[in-house]
């Protein structure tokens, strides 16, 4: 007598199960797709190793657990800047966060002296330089400028119009330029 | 040399990260298979920290209530019942409503608009963390006339005299008066633990200043001008 409703409740539960795995895959296939997403933005957040690393097991965990509200009707990456960005963001604003991002930045990110790229060297170097001294979100809209993000798609990520973003990005290109050139008049002068 | 100049500087790290792996991907792989260190989490650390708050504030304002409600009458201990009944209460709506407010936050809306609301909470949890320390000698003075009462029948008036319950108010007022000073010129002792930093970055309203600047910050972002 009960063997049909017990049948019923195995098919259900084997297919959440199916659903749950196909899921994961498409999870972990999206992810490995876009990982770079979660490299680069540890990095502009976190310069310390430890930190980095766990602010990429934060991101990690927080792309998990929001993807079941993922619209599939929507960009992944677009997505995936929002959740991570966000992480990253909230991650940077405690205190402790605040007060490690004077620590050293990791070498092995630095290009080796050996390359031939002095250039290189200082270019990143001048880059960290610029992300220091800007704000969480400052920060957020120069790293998809970075990323050739068009100004729709930045709009999109961060919640604001196109002209916010235009406007704030010219504001930046000011403010970086006028900030590079001291630097690099003292780097000429050493020359 | 111009932001387009920083691109190049942005792709060589790109590729440096892409190449260094280690612990990075690892991460990736323990995410994929679901055997990330949760407790690691710091949305998850403070979703325990207001449980626990809630959980505390429910069974202080059973107790406090049900000693209320048999000492309503008697008016000395009954006053000091009902203020400590009222700020259990309190807190547990303030941590309910942070609570709500985390529930409600899904990272993959807009980042302005999530780091406004996330700004929000901060601000409201050091504002309330503010009040609790500030009136901490309050409920200190409150509290050594009920728990006595309430446990072991003991009525600190009769027992040590006004004088004393007076005294532990002042005694109150000068733990936290002297824990600010101290919390303001920030000895090195100080700095070095994270605990009583924290402590003495909301008792001096340092948290609330913090909050208050970062959600300027946002606010000034969101505006278009």
């Amino acid at each position: 007598m009960n063997a049909a409703p017990n049948d019923s409740r195995e098919e259900s539960v084997s297919a959440a199960r199916a659903r749950q795995k196909h899921d994961q895959e498409d999870f972990e296939a999206r992810l490995d797709e876009h990982r770079g997403i979660v490299f680069k933005l540890a990095n502009a957040y976190c310069r310390a190793r430890e930190e980095r690393d766990h602010l990429v097991q934060e991101i990690c965990l927080q792309l998990w657990r929001a993807f079941p509200r993922y619209d599939p009707e929507r960009r992944f990456s677009t997505w995936m800047y929002r959740v991570a960005l966000n992480t990253a963001i909230s991650f940077a604003r405690t205190r402790q966060a605040r007060e490690r991002r004077s620590v050293p930045l990791d070498e092995s990110l630095v290009p080796a002296t050996s390359e031939p790229v002095r250039a290189s060297v200082e270019r990143v170097g001048q880059l960290y330089r610029v992300m220091d001294g800007l704000g969480e979100l400052e920060r957020a809209l120069l790293l998809l400028y970075l990323e050739e993000h068009s100004y729709r798609d930045i709009a999109e990520v961060l919640g604001i119009s196109e002209t916010n973003v235009g406007t704030k990005l010219n504001r930046l290109k000011l403010k970086i330029r006028r900030e590079l050139a001291p630097q690099e008049e003292a780097q000429d002068g050493t020359r | 040399m111009e932001l387009d100049d920083l691109k190049t500087a942005w792709n060589d790290i790109g590729q440096r990260l892409e190449r260094m792996d280690g612990a990075l991907r690892q991460s990736l792989r323990e995410a994929k298979s679901g055997t990330l260190d949760r407790t690691r989490s710091k949305l998850r650390f403070v979703r325990l920290v207001l449980w626990y708050e809630i959980a505390a504030g429910v069974v202080a304002a059973l107790l406090v209530g049900s000693y209320l409600a048999e000492h309503a009458r008697t008016m000395r201990f009954a006053g000091p019942a009902a203020v400590l009944h009222l700020c259990a209460i309190l807190a547990i709506a303030v941590a309910v409503r942070q609570l709500v407010g985390l529930a409600g936050i899904d990272y993959g809306g807009p980042v302005v608009a999530i780091q406004h609301r996330l700004g929000e909470l901060r601000l409201l949890r050091a504002r309330a963390n503010r009040w609790l320390l500030i009136s901490s000698p309050l409920l200190w003075a409150l509290l050594v006339i009920v728990v006595p009462h309430g446990l072991f029948g003991l009525d600190v008036y009769r027992a040590f005299g006004l004088p004393w319950v007076a005294g532990n108010l002042a005694l109150g007022i000068a733990v936290v008066t002297a824990a600010a000073g101290l919390a303001r010129r920030s000895p090195a002792w100080l700095r070095d633990s994270a605990f009583l930093r924290w402590l003495g970055d909301d008792l001096t309203g340092r948290r609330i200043a913090a909050a208050s600047c970062a959600l300027d910050e946002i606010t000034s972002f969101e505006a278009e001008n």
